[in-house]
């Protein structure tokens, strides 16, 4: 969503507010903001080009230890954040360095796997390594990119710390529905916690340095909130040839139903910020999140069908209820 | 100005809160209370509708024997009759007549599983897709929502992933392509060309401006399914290990296609979308084309590919960067 007032109406506006004095330098055109198709194009592409990479370096240098992988990551994470530093308007380096920096993480979470010898452990550090990327990587796409992938490793490692490593048809053991619900809200709701605060503090933080870390981490956080649970379930969502019922009752299945109403703030959030593609991709998750909530096993259809119904019922009313509510007039929420 | 424009601005001129606040309401970059409670009103009934109409879908897939057949196609009738009284009741475009017609095309494709099921007609999956899209298409007309259509789209393109992916020897697809005796690559290309018509369709639609049945999004799904099957076309094609006639009109054909999408694209100026899929078509099919034809051993290959990904992206990011700036300065000019 773009609004129709240029850079220079703005600052006349400004400078009649008092905000900006009468001379000042005009903004330089320096527009190169990048539709999310285009993003999307060049971060598959930098994706499959760093898979690709990193086999080209484990064949070459046969890296067999956890101490070789984590130094090939680190020389990999090196260069691409010497790229990224030193020329950040290369299209080529830019390329380039993300692929790189794929690379290098994928052999700092096979170094991590290798050397924790446990998936939660794996989960952690590459949030952790995530978290890093995040508050180090000078270009706005690797942070984009961090922040969602340290959400999905969160929510990862929670999951593994508590119910231990995952295999496939694990979904078919037992898990208590208090258990599932408060794991579910140490996941999430500090996210969304988060995701709230950026929003609701947008001119704090773009007034000084954090703009350069906060605005690329809103993007990420708002991409997960929206899909994130999906792409966290490794092998649950990928059962749809086992037509089994669950053998016990896993309350992890509601885990995508609730996801879907984080995805919902998303795109509440995400008009907040006047971001279509946003509003798109929370949609499109919070649909994905029913399919994934149809698929999983851990209880009947039956009473998913009743969730459902249930969690219709309520959404209707919810919106009647908001749709008579008074608001104040022209405030912002 | 957008998010990313107006942080350039913030930084240019080093503005404090106040200035920032000041400059977010002048571009009206923050939605009124009153404009973000429309929107989560819509967006939850369309979460509410969607929900009891999953709701309906899970119990017939649930097959739950306490219920009697004679009960399950009550219920679903009842809900599709209901569906279509509150929808001539307040017709589309008022927004109970929309939902309506949203949920009787959902309760179309659960009454036709519902008699799949009871009835175990044989019927292979695509073909209930398939019927459903079929059955489905007045709805889409009459709700002139795009939402609806969207709807359409993804049941349609399922009936034909499943079809063309799986290849089940039956029903209607299979009586038409079964006496065609072509490779499956060849074939591939018949939904690719039927999506590709059916954004044509869509593009025309929104030229003639019935804009609520075609808005950009629905044409935009439409091409991307079109390309995607295309792009699977023709990998099929490349990867094969004797590349006779079929694979090699095959490629021709996608190639001539994506031709035709970028000229039309680069004769509107109006949207990179199309040619954004392109180049990620073209990605994908040069880079399995590269894999499967050279003779460079492993350690070279990945190099190799990597290093292509890498050129090709950066071509990419390039020149679309590159017509975004000029269409839109174009388009504020205009």
């Amino acid at each position: 969503m773009k609004s129709s007032i240029s850079s220079v109406i703005l600052a006349a506006e400004l400078v009649r507010a008092g905000h900006l004095p009468e001379r000042h330098d005009a903004l330089p055109d320096t527009t190169n903001d990048r539709p999310w198709f285009i993003s999307i194009v060049l971060g598959f592409s930098g994706w499959l080009a760093g898979a690709f990479a990193l086999a080209f370096v484990v064949l070459l240098f046969k890296p067999d230890s956890a101490a070789g992988l984590s130094l090939a990551g680190l020389i990999l994470l090196g260069a691409a954040f010497g790229l990224y530093a030193v020329d950040r308007d290369s299209a080529f380096f830019d390329q380039l360095a993300l692929a790189l920096s794929i690379a290098g993480q994928f052999a700092l979470a096979f170094a991590a796997e290798d050397a924790a010898d446990s998936t939660a452990a794996t989960a952690a550090l590459v949030t952790l390594m995530q978290v890093v990327l995040l508050f180090t990587m000078p270009n706005e796409l690797a942070k984009k990119l961090a922040a969602f992938f340290a959400c999905c490793g969160w929510a990862l490692t929670v999951r593994f710390a508590w119910w231990g490593e995952q295999h496939w048809g694990s979904t078919k053991d037992a898990v208590a529905l208090a258990p599932a619900l408060i794991a579910w809200a140490i996941v999430w709701l500090p996210i969304v916690g988060a995701v709230h605060c950026l929003v609701a503090r947008e001119s704090v933080w773009m007034a000084g340095q954090l703009r350069s870390v906060a605005r690329p981490a809103l993007t990420g956080l708002l991409i997960a909130l929206s899909v994130a649970t999906w792409c966290s379930e490794p092998f649950g969502s990928l059962q749809f040839w086992d037509r089994l019922e669950a053998r016990q009752t896993n309350w992890l299945v509601l885990w995508p139903l609730l996801s879907t109403i984080t995805a919902l703030s998303a795109a509440v959030y995400a008009l907040r910020l006047r971001n279509r593609a946003l509003i798109g991709t929370a949609i499109a998750g919070a649909l994905l999140h029913v399919v994934q909530f149809y698929f999983l096993l851990g209880t009947t259809l039956l009473t998913k069908s009743a969730l459902m119904v249930l969690v219709g019922i309520a959404a209707l009313l919810a919106s009647v209820w908001l749709s008579k509510r008074d608001a104040p007039a022209g405030a912002q929420l | 100005m957008n998010r990313k424009e107006l942080d350039a601005f913030v930084a240019h001129h080093r503005l404090a809160p106040v200035a920032i606040e000041a400059s977010l309401d002048i571009v009206a970059a923050r939605p009124s209370a009153l404009e973000i409670r429309h929107f989560a009103v819509r967006l939850l009934q369309l979460a509410g509708v969607l929900s009891l109409a999953a709701g309906v879908v899970f119990l017939i897939a649930a097959n739950w024997s306490e219920f009697g057949v004679m009960g399950r196609f009550a219920l679903v009738q009842f809900v599709l009759v209901v569906s279509l009284a509150l929808a001539l009741w307040r017709p589309p475009p008022q927004s109970l007549g929309k939902y309506a017609v949203l949920m009787a095309f959902i309760s179309t494709g659960a009454l036709l599983a519902l008699f799949g099921q009871t009835y175990q007609t044989g019927a292979d999956l695509y073909e209930l897709f398939l019927t459903w899209a079929v059955l489905g298409l007045p709805f889409v007309i009459a709700a002139r929502w795009s939402v609806v259509a969207g709807a359409w789209l993804v049941v349609i393109n399922v009936a034909l992933l499943l079809f063309f992916g799986w290849r089940p020897q039956g029903g209607w697809l299979w009586a038409v392509f079964s006496p065609w005796h072509a490779s499956t690559t060849v074939q591939l290309l018949a939904p690719a060309i039927f999506d590709l018509a059916l954004w044509t369709l869509a593009e025309y639609l929104r030229r003639a401006y019935v804009l609520p049945l075609a808005p950009r999004w629905v044409a935009r799904l439409a091409l991307a399914c079109a390309i995607g099957f295309a792009t699977w076309a023709a990998t099929h094609a490349v990867v094969q290990s004797s590349f006779g006639g079929g694979e090699s009109v095959t490629v021709i054909v996608v190639l001539g296609l994506e031709a035709a999408v970028a000229l039309y694209a680069m004769q509107r100026r109006d949207d990179v979308f199309p040619l954004a899929l392109i180049a990620g078509s073209l990605i994908v099919i040069s880079t399995c084309a590269f894999a499967a034809s050279t003779d460079i051993k492993e350690v070279g290959l990945f190099f190799s590919i990597a290093l292509w990904l890498v050129v090709s992206s950066t071509i990419t990011g390039r020149v679309l960067m590159s017509l975004v700036r000029t269409w839109s300065v174009d388009e504020e000019a205009a």
